[in-house]
């Protein structure tokens, strides 16, 4: 009888992942082809430089000295009108030189106007509140300190606007460190999937592009429509999405707004980052399901695309969940006379192992970039795919267990940078910078060496 | 001094691969934001049309197929010195005539040799130091663990637990036959529909079916000689890596391969002055 009963649950188990996890690569086959054949990528580019509104540029900086002076010295060289450009580098608490180098470029620069915060919850939320009270910018443009901007992004991110019902944008994220680490390099397939495939695919579908919390704009007008930043929130990016989605605008993305930067080149840092993203996104999920159902704004199409991204960290324990309900099986002999457990298996391991239609999208992505080298390392995303897996599990139990206990969960904390020692930054012939080299006209001109 | 300028309005090797529509601009080096593939209908008919019949033919010859499927382990368990006591009758699906098993002896873990003892111990402790010291694949390396020793503690506790090479067979089979039916349709999606070229699409479908049909003998005379030799322990950790996984990489190398052909073919090779961002 309990025998009966387990394999009846198991399987009941195995066929719920199945369905689930299909649904997931249809989605995932969907974008990668609609991303393939569009015909005329939806972009605004036609409008950069001609809509040039005032703009404030937000910089979290958390002890930056590695990484402050290239993000400043990348927007002293953009070629954004400076009387209409503002530049608020947010210093939060930081015990190292990140005062000093933010001071020096505002001596310099008078369109650079720190802001030094002693005190206040602490985090890049709580950082972004304060500096919107001293932002002066129609449209407010956000970087995290370790990305370097070309000289047209802020042009590129704003361009959008014209529309008045786009109440932000997003740009393109490249990875510059792909060759310092096997994991480096494996990142920067997923987010060349991400962003040349998901996030151009999704907005030319007509779904809202995420909004990413860098690299990105937001209008000022339309933040304060939806009560300004969440300081609550470990991905108040993910939030803000869907807080101007429930409330009428748009989000655009900019797929030629590229901006280069640092992604995790340990194990260790990558999997907190994914912590984080995890629990401020099941977080989301949480708070906004119920009024996506319920929103008028969106189509029955646009919901379930918005549920889809919502929902996708949910797909690492249902996969754990067939695994196991797999692995009962395969020790109940009556289950083996059946023909259904070699199926159930098969479609699991199809399904997962790996969902196929992730790695057609780091394909897609991969050509229509010219990725070549790097396109080899494909079959070993699998190993990224374990790991993020485990890491993503961890994180849910977290997330379940302290929401259902009222324990406190994980706080804020900075994604760590790796790129060189003090004033050996990105512009300063460090190793690091073998992506760029500046030539004399100021352009921003990456080097030949193949990918 | 004299200037020079030599304009070039030769096509761009992505705007004819891709059917003269490369989004804008065809005449430049297209940024890599508006570039686009487009997908022909020749494109689609042809590789649903070769699906179709691999699909077709794998329904229609079941049975031969198995049964060459169970000639080449056959052939492969004698080149690696299995002693295969012959080959049984197996029903694979309801339905279908029967194919053939292999009749091997699988000892119980109570009669294998303190060799297979060992070598289970040295495989959780070399996991561990896999998991300890390379942090990416920290949790394939636990998640093998825990099948290892799941599978000891199963078949330490339930004595009477079980595995006929036959019943072995059985099931390798009903899986690897989903497998080929599937496969041209995974492989349609991978190598023919996204890819610039139809015919080394196609070629890729073919192969890799037939590939696919091999490998999957090769492994299964591999898991039986494991089997023989070390009875049911390695079984969860080898039907993990060594099943529906297995099919994934080998089908995901090609890819990777194909990838890195069509991404070299396609745009050409960018000079200096078209990189500038």
């Amino acid at each position: 009888m309990a025998v009966t009963l387990l394999t009846a649950v198991s399987y009941a188990v195995i066929a719920f992942a199945v369905a689930f996890l299909l649904l997931y690569a249809l989605r995932h086959y969907v974008l990668g082809y609609s991303r393939l054949r569009i015909d005329r990528p939806r972009d605004s580019m036609e409008l950069a430089g001609f809509y040039m509104p005032r703009v404030t540029v937000l910089i979290p900086m958390h002890n930056e000295e590695r990484v402050a002076g290239d993000i400043l010295q990348a927007l002293v060289d953009s070629d954004y009108d400076w009387e209409k450009l503002e530049v608020i580098p947010i210093n939060d608490r930081s015990t190292d030189r990140t005062r000093e180098i933010v001071n020096d470029f505002a001596k310099r620069y008078p369109f650079i106007q720190p802001l030094h915060r002693a005190g206040g919850q602490a985090g890049k939320p709580a950082a972004l509140v304060d500096a919107c009270t001293h932002a002066t910018g129609e449209i407010l443009v956000l970087f995290d300190a370790d990305y370097v901007p070309g000289r047209a992004v802020i042009k590129m991110l704003v361009a959008p606007f014209a529309d008045p019902e786009v109440g932000a944008s997003m740009g393109r994220v490249v990875p510059h460190n792909i060759g310092e680490s096997l994991l480096s390099g494996l990142l920067s397939l997923e987010r060349s999937a991400g962003y040349q495939g998901v996030q151009q695919s999704r907005f030319n579908l007509g779904f809202t592009a995420q909004f990413g919390g860098t690299v990105g704009a937001v209008r000022a007008a339309a933040l304060e429509s939806v009560g300004g930043w969440n300081p609550e929130s470990l991905t108040e990016d993910t939030d803000l999405t869907f807080a101007l989605l429930l409330n009428g605008w748009k989000t655009a993305y900019v797929n030629r707004a590229e901006c280069y930067e640092e992604v995790p080149q340990s194990w260790a840092v990558r999997r907190r980052q994914l912590s984080r993203w995890v629990t401020g996104h099941t977080e989301c999920l949480h708070n906004y399901w119920p009024d996506l159902m319920r929103s008028k704004f969106l189509t029955k199409w646009e919901k379930l695309d918005a549920l889809f991204l919502l929902a996708m960290y949910w797909t690492a324990p249902t996969l754990v969940a067939g695994w196991a309900a797999s692995l009962l099986l395969f020790f109940i002999p009556e289950a083996h006379q059946t023909p259904w457990l070699p199926a159930a298996l098969a479609f699991l391991g199809y399904q997962l192992f790996a969902n196929q239609a992730t790695f057609l999208e780091i394909g897609v992505a991969s050509m229509l970039d010219g990725t070549r080298v790097r396109s080899l390392l494909l079959p070993l995303n699998l190993l990224n795919f374990f790991a993020n897996t485990g890491a993503i599990c961890n994180a849910l139990r977290k997330f379940y267990w302290n929401r259902f206990w009222g324990s406190g969960g994980d706080g804020w904390y900075k994604t760590h940078r790796t790129r060189g020692a003090p004033g050996n930054g990105f512009f300063n012939g460090s190793k690091d910078s073998s992506l760029t080299t500046r030539s004399a006209t100021g352009l921003y001109h990456a080097r030949a060496h193949g990918d | 001094m004299t200037l020079t300028v030599r304009v070039d309005n030769s096509p761009q090797p992505g705007a004819s691969a891709a059917g003269g529509r490369t989004g804008r601009r065809d005449a430049i080096y297209p940024h890599r934001s508006v570039r686009v593939l487009p997908l022909s209908l020749v494109r689609v008919w042809c590789g649903v049309a070769l699906a179709v019949v691999i699909t077709v033919l794998s329904v229609i010859y079941a049975v031969p197929l198995m049964e060459l499927h169970s000639r080449a382990a056959a052939v492969l368990a004698g080149w690696a010195g299995l002693p295969v006591r012959g080959w049984s009758p197996i029903s694979v699906f309801p339905g279908l005539e029967p194919a053939s098993g292999p009749v091997l002896a699988i000892p119980a873990f109570r009669e294998v040799s303190d060799g297979a003892r060992l070598l289970l111990i040295l495989s959780i402790v070399g996991l561990l130091i896999v998991a300890q010291r390379f942090s990416l694949f920290r949790n394939v390396a636990n998640f093998l663990i825990v099948l290892l020793a799941a599978s000891a503690v199963a078949n330490a506790v339930f004595d009477s637990f079980r595995l006929e090479s036959v019943t072995f067979g059985q099931i390798w089979l009903r899986q690897e036959m989903l497998v080929w039916l599937l496969l041209p349709w995974v492989l349609l999606l991978l190598f023919v529909f996204p890819q610039p070229s139809l015919l080394r699409g196609l070629l890729w479908v073919t192969f890799l079916q037939a590939y696919g049909f091999l490998f999957s003998a090769v492994r299964m005379v591999f898991m039986l000689g494991v089997l023989h030799y070390t009875g049911l322990i390695f079984m969860p950790p080898l039907w993990f890596l060594l099943g529906t996984l297995s099919d994934l990489l080998f089908v995901l190398f090609f890819y990777s391969l194909s990838i890195h052909r069509s991404s070299g073919e396609l745009w050409g090779v960018r000079n200096s002055w078209q990189s500038h961002f």
